[in-house]
């Protein structure tokens, strides 16, 4: 058996706007074990992204509890989470997520400026994560000289440059052709080889074959949660 | 992230909007050059009418001719001679009889004229004295001698130059036994003095004051008794009494005038000065132009403060995607306040370090076409610095609040 990495139960997240309420999760739980490959899948607006950013430490949840690696995240400050989405968690956005004017190099180094690793250690582990995406000839671009696949490629380097178990990515092809999607997943594939946790939310089900197991969401709780039979898999 | 890489990242943050940081540092570019151009000036004004009172003597009272013609009054002139025939050697030896507290009277008849040594000639003024006077103007001889009681009872034609006469007249070359001729008259000189540096002007709006090292000192018998004046002209320009108990300046000071309306019929054709107190009006005046120039300054520093924060406020707008991707990648909110911090202090410092140089630039211009004394003292660049940093950290810590505020998800959200 392996154990948790990841714990929820009763999570519950509402929106309060003003007159009315949003639930975005109600009262969700779920498990997620170590070097698990998930997909989480759901129509839009059924708390996926909800969950994904409270699991990164983005966003506090309303009731409920989680608990990452044993410790309770709940009941975290701010400078503990800041410390979990440094060193624990990756985290991969649909719409990429980087500065636009740093370059490539830069980009990827920002994780490792917030956890005091010597500058000249920096530029070295960025490199290898640059060069461990097939980006070694891209180090000096900025995001706007990059395509969207190359711009996707950095911020995973960016998400693996300070050797995080876990890997959460946001619809990370949503935003990228189905080819260059492919390429994406080609990579997390390997990441998952390597040993990382890999969460992923995703809406297409050609995507979600890539992982090992398929959670599905509708309003706010879990409505199926199965694994994909290796004939299946992608 | 350390302090360093924080500056660096802000350097860069500001180069990028070079015009921006340029208009944002203005208020604070002439906030403080104002400051220091202020005080610069208010200084040297401050010196000069200091060196002006000191080389009067601290301890001296003055009783100066008042030449009424001077100041628009024909009128009173003609009834006023009839009464007094205005100072007078009489007046000094009344008052050194009659004053207790008189260490030094010293009569003077000054009159303007010009000095001729060899070729060279200098317009300067003549002062007909006693020896004395060496002690009441705080004097010292760089060569020579003063000339003695003796050179005053057998008018003796000599004379002992001031630092700027004796330039004027022989440059570099050594005048004692040298003669100098006044109006015809020559003069072997005896004595040089040292240079007391003091330019000429009107103190507190009173008294007239030159540069004394421009004055050739001779003998006051000498003088009445060489050279012809027009016969209404008072004897003597001036009195200067030495007082020994300087604490009792300003009675010592009626007193004078309580002798000198007696022997002048209550004529009033004399003013009577005391340096020391001049001092103290000239230092109030100096504190309420420190106190308006201070106001003034605070006022432009306080709006460039404004413009700081106002252009933060946009910069943490502009940037809420910037702090939502530092902050989603480990940076703590102190992290986000320093970096805001440190680039609303670097502005302020690097606008204070231009208003610094603009504010050594504008009281050179001044002193070069105005001519007025300057003098940039090191505390006041200490002091911009410092409010500089103030008005940085003052008016950058709410937007930088701000900024660390957010929550990581709602800065990423920010469109
Ligand atoms: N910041 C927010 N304020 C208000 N409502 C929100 C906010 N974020 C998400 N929601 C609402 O919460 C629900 C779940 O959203 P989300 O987790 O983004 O769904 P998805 O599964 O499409 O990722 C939706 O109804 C959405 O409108
Ligand atoms: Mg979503």
């Amino acid at each position: 058996m392996n154990a948790s990495v990841i714990q929820i139960r009763d999570l519950v997240k509402t929106y309060d706007m003003g007159a009315t309420q949003v639930h975005a999760l109600r009262g969700l739980s779920l498990d997620i074990d170590v070097n698990e490959y998930v997909a989480i899948m759901g129509p839009s607006g059924s708390g996926k992204s909800t969950l994904l950013n409270i699991l990164g430490c983005l966003d506090v949840s309303s009731s409920g509890q989680y608990e990452l690696n044993g410790q309770q995240v709940s009941e975290m400050d701010d400078d503990a989470l800041a410390h979990i989405r440094n060193r624990e968690i990756g985290f991969v956005f649909q719409t990429f997520n980087l500065l636009p004017r740093s370059d490539a190099l830069d980009n990827v180094e920002l994780p490792l400026v917030y956890s005091s690793v010597p500058p000249s250690e920096r530029r070295d582990r960025a490199v290898n994560a640059l060069e461990s995406v097939g980006l070694a000839d891209r180090m000096h671009h900025r995001p706007n000289e990059l395509s969207g696949g190359q711009r996707q490629r950095v911020a995973i380097a960016r998400a693996l440059v300070n050797d995080p178990a876990i890997i959460l990515a946001d619809e990370p092809t949503g935003a990228l052709d189905t080819r260059t999607g492919k390429e994406i997943m080609e990579l997390f594939r390997q990441l998952h080889a390597q040993g990382n946790t890999i969460i992923l939310v995703t809406h297409e089900e050609e995507i979600a074959c890539y992982s090992h197991r398929i959670v599905r969401f509708r309003d706010g709780v879990v409505e199926r949660d199965e694994p994909v039979s290796p004939e299946r898999r992608t | 992230m350390n302090l360093r890489e924080t500056a660096a990242l802000s350097i860069v943050g500001l180069t990028s909007h070079k015009l921006r940081t340029l208009l944002t540092m203005l208020g604070i570019i002439f906030g403080v050059a104002a400051v220091i151009a202020m005080l610069s000036i208010g200084e040297g004004a401050k010196q000069e009418s200091l060196e002006q009172i000191r080389q009067m003597g601290i301890s001296n009272i003055i009783v100066q001719h008042w030449d009424k013609s001077e100041d628009g009054l024909e009128d009173a002139i003609n009834s006023d001679r009839n009464l007094s025939q205005g100072l007078s050697r009489e007046d000094a030896e009344a008052i050194q009889r009659i004053f207790p507290l008189a260490e030094y009277v010293t009569p003077q008849r000054e009159f303007k004229s010009k000095a001729l040594a060899g070729s060279n000639t200098f317009n300067t003024m003549v002062v007909g004295t006693t020896p004395e006077y060496l002690t009441v103007l705080n004097a010292r001889m760089s060569s020579g001698v003063f000339f003695s009681a003796e050179d005053v009872t057998e008018t003796r034609r000599v004379c002992v130059l001031g630092s700027d006469a004796k330039r004027a007249l022989f440059f570099f070359k050594d005048p004692i036994g040298q003669r100098v001729k006044i109006r015809s008259q020559w003069f072997t000189v005896i004595g040089v003095l040292e240079d007391k540096g003091a330019a000429g002007g009107k103190i507190g709006g009173v008294l007239e004051v030159r540069n004394t090292d421009e004055d050739i000192y001779v003998p006051l018998t000498t003088v009445l008794r060489r050279f012809q004046f027009a016969n209404d002209e008072a004897e003597l320009t001036q009195i200067t009494v030495k007082v020994t108990d300087s604490e009792s300046l300003s009675e010592a000071a009626t007193i004078v005038r309580a002798i000198m309306n007696r022997r002048h019929r209550g004529v009033e054709d004399f003013k009577i000065a005391i340096p020391e107190e001049l001092l103290r009006q000239s230092q109030k005046t100096q504190q309420i132009f420190n106190v308006v120039m201070g106001c003034i300054a605070g006022i432009s520093l306080l709006v460039g403060g404004i413009g700081i924060m106002n252009i933060m406020l946009a910069s943490v707008l502009e940037r809420t995607r910037e702090i939502g991707i530092r902050r989603a990648l480990g940076a703590r909110r102190k992290d986000i306040l320093s970096q805001f911090l440190v680039e609303s202090l670097m502005v302020s410092l690097l606008g204070g370090t231009i208003g610094v140089i603009l504010g050594y630039a504008i009281p050179e211009v001044i002193t070069l076409y105005a001519g007025w004394r300057t003098i940039v003292q090191p505390w006041t660049i200490a002091l911009a610095f410092g409010v500089s940093a103030a008005v940085g950290i003052g008016f950058g810590i709410y937007p930088a609040r701000q900024a660390a505020l957010l929550s990581p998800i709602d800065a990423l959200r920010y469109e």
